[in-house]
């Protein structure tokens, strides 16, 4: 190995250090932010569903409110349990996908008909950032963070 | 001037060897994928093809090495049965995008074997995750990025060195550069 590749290197670690920094330091919602599970599927396209988060810590999937009236397949009901240990399945384009909710631990993907199964060995996602996809299945579910929405209360105006 | 009235000729030899490299980068292919899964993290492979692509560039002209990494690609799709499903279309793009990378170290010769390896190993990461991002319109896949590129560190290493213990052999038998470039 030449020095510059000896350079070279120390700039890809240095490059996935900062990478690493980034997401310590930005990537846990702050308070006044929400854990949003966003889920993307052929069936309905793109829904989202989101979850209060606590102090950054994962405790569970708590839906206050969905934005997609159209989540076929999961009940809204599974979602807002959110301390029990959940299982409910969406519709890939190559079959049903079986998520796995388990409090304290995360969503997976546990059971897929794909061929190389990636989405099932991702495990378990249970912070800002993190995402399980299924390009065959075309599904995504990422946990992102988002500006809390405000209540019906808080409207401002309403234009008609 | 060249004229375009002129045939490009391609030699036998440079022929049988260009066929060659394309198999040899399928076999290590499908030897990969034979193998049982030794890391955590779904999308990190040994990138055992990557091999062939470092030995090709310090022996053909780049648009050899492009021909050799297009056709394995297809080939490789073709043999799988994945041929223009979503993981063609990655594990494509993450080979022609470490191709291009590598080629343009190439013209670094500060760099040895070793480092276009690890370009390459860079370049094929992202080149994926870039396509995933494509397929399923959502950047969230950026976020496992630097896991990758520290996974792409002894993954380059691996690649690199076999690479240059290959170019070596090579070296002696006459088919590398010294008998100029194919």
């Amino acid at each position: 190995m030449s020095r510059h590749d000896w350079i070279l290197l120390a700039g890809i670690v240095f490059a996935a250090a900062i990478g690493f920094a980034f997401q310590a330091f930005f990537g846990n919602p702050s308070e006044d932010q929400m854990l949003v599970l966003h889920l993307t599927a052929p069936a309905y396209g793109s829904a989202e569903a989101s979850a209060p988060e606590d102090a950054g810590v994962f405790r569970g999937i708590k839906v206050e409110r969905t934005t997609a009236e159209a989540l076929e397949g999961i009940s809204i009901a599974d979602l807002e349990s959110g301390g029990e240990e959940r299982y409910w399945q969406i519709q890939g384009a190559n079959g049903p996908l079986t998520l796995h909710f388990a409090p304290g631990q995360g969503i997976e993907i546990i059971e897929a008909q794909c061929p190389d199964q990636i989405c099932v060995r991702t495990g378990f996602i249970r912070k800002a950032g993190q995402s399980i996809v299924c390009v065959p299945n075309e599904v995504m579910v990422a946990l992102q963070t988002a500006e809390p929405t405000k209540d019906k209360g808080d409207v401002d105006a309403i234009l008609q | 001037m060249p004229s375009f009235n002129k045939q490009t000729r391609i030699s036998p030899r440079k022929m049988v060897l260009l066929a060659l490299m394309i198999t040899l980068s399928m076999g290590l292919h499908a030897a990969e994928s034979m193998m049982p899964l030794l890391f955590p993290m779904p999308g990190i492979k040994l990138g055992l093809a990557n091999i062939v692509t470092v030995i090709c560039l310090f022996i053909f002209y780049p648009r050899d090495v492009f021909i050799i990494v297009t056709l394995r690609v297809i080939l490789v799709g073709f043999v799988a049965g994945s041929f223009l499903t979503p993981g063609f279309w990655i594990s494509g793009s993450g080979a022609i995008l470490s191709f291009l990378a590598m080629a343009a170290a190439c013209r670094f010769p500060k760099y040895s074997a070793v480092g276009i390896s690890l370009v390459g190993a860079v370049a094929h990461n992202i080149g994926q995750l870039a396509m995933v991002s494509v397929l399923m319109g959502n950047q969230a896949v950026f976020y496992y990025l630097p896991w990758l590129l520290v996974w792409a560190v002894p993954m380059g290493l691996l690649t690199g060195f076999s690479a240059k213990a290959a170019i070596k052999a090579l070296r002696k038998t006459g088919l590398d550069g010294t008998m100029g470039m194919y």
